[in-house]
């Protein structure tokens, strides 16, 4: 055999592995849409079965329509997420001249002592050019260790910048004074146990070449994912909450929270709406949480763009035992409502289409679902003695829907299994924890972290 | 652009559920669709056979005479109406004939023959107003109806009565066809809804829940709904008469508010006895007949039983709340059923039949054969006797009927007038040593009016005789002589004519040729 048969040999095998590559993926393609057709045609066998007529009973009838198509519509916003994010820049990044802007991480912390130098270090580690990074940590009064831990660092990185109040301010206070003491065009907001990934660290920043986006939303993944079943849970929840639900919300340009565990930000954004944000209070008395949220809005108010990047990693610590969870997910929920009263007032006129088939539903549906699920869990089976089979299979038929989309997007996480756990967990307990939140919104206590 | 796409495609789904839930929640509204889809292939096939029956085979279409080139009807007026009624139309090529249901092809033939021989179908509105006497109606007109709402009977009878352009009474039992689930036997209710829309059928009363038996006796014997007092093991009693009838009125009640608030039947004119039993079966409550009949006329206009042997089979305009129809099966061919159904027709006086053919002699028991201008009644092996009357007759008043008679290895015969049913009637008696007139009235029979010693009835010895009815008298005369004559009771005011002969042996045969009737006119009115 000579050298050019067997380089033709060698072609043609590789084109055939090519082909059987693009075989598989072919197959794997039409076996996700044909399941997914399954799952649908199985959901509007469910509701047939379970909804009462529209003449009869038009209320329910819309109800049933209304969840499913609102949930079918993140998953079909997400579809479209991959093509609006790739016209957010153009083709300019590819240029010779690279994008580069100076870029700051602000940490705010306290009482941080075991974490703070892992994330500090992790700050370094990023693949950017050091003269163009900031690393600025805000020490809000810490009690223990942390002081010490952050003086050691400084010696190791000398042009760490460690901001030391004696006395607590408060998360927001310190986020606030990063912004105000960094001269970087782009501010990276952590939480003190949160990290981002070096190699995807860029992702974060290449949006702001639009100069419309004033924040950028990396994709959460919980550190300590297999800890235990509840943090598998909450892994499955995070990469449905980030790569479905803030995609899909991305798709338009308009993300309602840049999670707090890693985002960057347009400082010349953020300055014009610093004091308005950190003056924020509810009923009288000042937000203590829900700070991500609250910024985004001010920066959605004056008609920026928030977008996500699927491709921008960051770790962070997800709670590890139920009372946790739930403390966090209280604060979230609260968040939300103190956050929809703000929201409500401007959205409309900035965003009217994401408005009437976004945000207007959500709505909708977060303050209707605890009323259905309290009929369909609590009072319906307590009146006629019989168990929601078709609540609980409708709920676990959609969150296939989503689980297939989320096998789609990520064949390596593993985690998708636990969404339908966690679709449980929702259900039976998340979905009234929105009306303790309403009861509970006077109490801005953190609760225990 | 995304937005648009976004919508277009949440419009799509949202499209796609709404129609996947309504079309799932109306499957069987969908299901009928498609039953109506595949039935308008049906009408299209059955109007093809239809067209290709009329011209006698495809090649004959466009230059044959239709065979249904309505029959010149010379404007008479129907004195009596036919009533038919059918039950399943099977479509099973292994079904074998039941005494009950009929096969298509056969259902298919008798429908395509009546309508070549000129018969049209009426509603059951024209049928009530004609009984009532309130309207007249042209001649070969006749009442299709079914019993039991069975799905086979629309699915399969409906494209011949589309190609022919009949219409028809469903007799629905309303218990069984308004309940919510479809039933793979009786019409659902929305099926009916599609029968009333067609135009084609009209819908009656065949009970609520009645069609059925119930336990009449500790033994646990079971027996009609409608005429058996129910035993009722929790009490160790037969229910009581008012029990009966509450019982009985709420069903019947039942299913006309049924069919009225159910369907919209409005009024609801029609019911049918199940199985045909107005009383007349055995029961253990041996009043019923007029109790039930009391109660049906009370909530339906008219009512319909099933002709017996001895009864006629068409329907004078008397007034009667309850009708009799023919049953019609498998066993009767198409040409047998025109001709029953054309010598049903009113026979006008003065008539004279020679036997050359069948003029409708119905055969109430034994045999009878119509050949070489004689017909010939006779017992058989399980008759000892024989009775045969004519069709078309049953409305003949005062008359003379004389006839050639002789009998064979017997010596009696019997000639029939004012033939009613086989419960009223006179008759001349013939025998080797009398000549009698006698009568049965309401199922009795009464006392010999008359009778006189003779011996001129010899076997196989052709004698003339002669029965002669007006008013209430009746006189049999003999070889042209007035033998005797006697008052016949009134209730015998009217009928048609027969004859009878009685053979213990069983071998006895009556053989009459040459039959005259001649119309009287009224001695004295008769009631």
């Amino acid at each position: 055999m000579n050298t050019t048969q067997a380089k033709a040999v060698s072609q043609s095998m590789a084109s055939a592995g090519r082909l059987v590559r693009a075989l598989k993926d072919f197959i794997y393609r039409a076996g996700i849409v044909a399941i997914g057709a399954i799952l649908l045609f199985f959901l509007i066998l469910l509701k047939s079965k379970t909804t009462a007529n529209f003449q009869l009973k038009p209320w329910v009838f819309s109800y049933a329509i209304f969840v499913t198509a609102f949930e079918l519509s993140r998953i079909v916003s997400a579809m479209f997420y991959k093509k609006s994010f790739g016209s957010l820049v153009g083709k300019t990044s590819t240029d010779a001249e690279v994008y580069e802007p100076r870029v700051a991480f602000v940490i705010p912390c306290k009482n941080e002592e075991k974490d703070i130098r892992n994330t500090v270090t992790k700050c370094f580690e990023v693949n950017y050019p050091r003269e163009k990074l900031e690393v600025l940590v805000v020490n809000d009064g810490s009690t223990d260790g942390t002081m010490r831990i952050l003086a050691e660092l400084k010696t190791e990185y000398p042009d760490l910048r460690v901001v030391n109040w004696p006395k607590n301010q408060g998360k927001r206070w310190a986020m606030a004074a990063g912004f105000k003491i960094s001269k970087a065009e782009i501010i990276i907001q952590m939480d003190s146990d949160s990290s981002v990934d070096p190699m995807s660290f860029r992702e974060l920043v290449d949006p702001f070449q639009n100069l419309q986006v004033s924040a950028v939303c990396a994709s959460g993944e919980p550190q300590n994912a297999d800890k235990n079943i509840l943090t598998k849970m909450q892994a499955a929840y995070y990469f449905m909450s980030f790569q479905i639900l803030k995609a899909a919300e991305s798709t338009y340009d308009t993300v309602f929270c840049c999670s707090g565990c890693c985002s960057a930000y347009r400082k010349s954004a953020v300055m014009p709406v610093l004091y308005d944000w950190l003056a924020e209070s509810f009923l009288g008395k000042p937000v203590t949480w829900g700070d991500d949220r609250a910024l985004t809005s001010h920066l959605l108010k004056r008609g920026g763009r928030t977008v996500f990047n699927d491709k921008a990693q960051a770790y962070t610590i997800v709670p590890e035992n139920l009372k946790k969870l739930l403390v966090q997910q209280l604060r979230w929920k609260k968040s939300w409502i103190i956050n929809f009263f703000f929201t409500i007032r401007f959205i409309f006129k900035k965003q009217p289409f994401v408005t009437a088939f976004y945000y207007l539903p959500l709505i909708a549906i977060s303050f209707l679902t605890p009323i259905m699920a309290f009929d369909a869990l609590v009072f319906t089976p307590l009146t006629t003695h019989a168990f929601p089979f078709y609540y609980v299979l409708g709920v676990l038929l959609i969150t296939a829907i989503m689980a297939l989309y989320y096998h789609y997007l990520d064949k390596n996480n593993k985690y998708w299994p636990y969404l339908f756990l966690w679709a449980l967990f929702t259900m039976f307990v998340l979905s009234f924890v929105i009306v303790w939140a309403a009861v509970r919104i006077q109490d801005r206590n953190w609760g225990t972290r | 652009m995304t937005k648009a796409m976004f919508l277009l495609v949440m419009v799509a789904i949202v499209f796609a559920m709404i129609g996947g839930i309504s079309l799932m929640q109306n499957k069987y509204q969908y299901y009928l669709r498609l039953q109506y889809a595949v039935l308008q292939w049906d009408y299209l096939k059955t109007e093809i056979a239809y067209i290709d029956y009329n011209y006698g085979g495809v090649g004959n279409w466009f230059t044959q005479h239709k065979k249904s080139d309505p029959v010149p009807l010379d404007g008479k007026d129907a004195k009596l109406i036919p009533v038919l009624v059918y039950h399943g139309i099977i479509t099973d090529p292994n079904w074998k004939p039941d005494g009950t249901n009929i096969s298509l092809q056969d259902f298919q033939n008798q429908m395509f023959a009546l309508k070549a021989a000129g018969w049209q179908t009426i509603s059951m509105e024209d049928y009530l107003a004609f009984i009532q006497n309130k309207k007249q109606l042209p001649e070969k007109s006749f009442l299709l109806t079914f019993d039991d709402g069975r799905k086979d009977s629309f699915y399969n009878g409906d494209p011949v009565l589309r190609a022919v352009g009949y219409e028809a009474t469903m007799f629905v039992i309303t218990g069984a066809s308004m309940d919510d689930g479809p039933s793979p036997f009786h019409l659902s209710r929305e099926e009916l809804q599609q029968m009333i829309k067609t135009g084609r059928w009209e819908m009656g009363s065949h009970t609520q829940n009645g069609h059925g038996s119930v336990p009449v006796n500790s033994a646990g014997k079971w027996n009609h709904f409608l005429t058996n007092e129910m035993w009722l093991a929790g009490k160790n009693k037969l229910e009581t008469e008012p029990e009966y009838l509450k019982r009985i009125t709420t069903d019947l009640e039942g299913a006309k508010l049924d069919l009225e608030n159910k369907l919209g039947v409005k009024p609801v004119l029609a019911f049918a006895y199940p199985y045909g039993d107005y009383g007349q079966d055995p029961s253990n409550f041996p009043q019923d007949q007029s109790i039930l009949d009391n109660i049906v006329s009370s909530i339906y206009p008219i009512s319909f039983i099933q002709a017996s042997n001895n009864d006629y089979v068409a329907n004078p305009a008397d007034g009667s709340a309850i009708s009799k129809r023919i049953e019609v099966d498998s066993s009767i061919d198409s040409a047998h059923l025109v001709s029953m159904l054309d010598n049903s027709r009113y026979k006008n006086l003065d008539y004279t039949d020679d036997f050359s053919k069948d003029n409708g002699w119905l055969e109430g028991w034994g045999s009878r054969r119509i050949d070489n201008n004689e017909m010939l009644v006779g017992a058989t092996a399980s008759d000892d006797s024989a009775s045969t009357f004519l069709s078309g007759s049953s409305l003949w008043k005062n008359y003379l009927m004389s006839v050639k008679a002789e009998i064979l290895s017997s010596d009696s015969f019997s000639l029939v007038a004012r033939y009613i049913g086989e419960d009223d009637y006179a008759t001349c008696d013939f025998s080797g040593d009398a000549v009698e007139l006698s009568q049965k009235v309401h199922g009795q029979d009464r006392p010999t009016i008359e009778a006189r010693l003779w011996n001129e009835i010899t076997p196989g010895v052709a004698v003339s005789a002669a029965i002669e009815v007006n008013g209430n008298t009746a006189t049999c005369y003999l070889n042209g002589t007035q033998v005797l004559t006697g008052t016949i009771d009134p209730a015998l005011d009217r009928g048609g004519i027969g004859f009878k002969m009685w053979d213990p042996a069983h071998k006895g045969t009556l053989v009459v040729r040459n039959l005259k009737v001649v119309g009287m006119p009224s001695a004295f009115p008769v009631k």
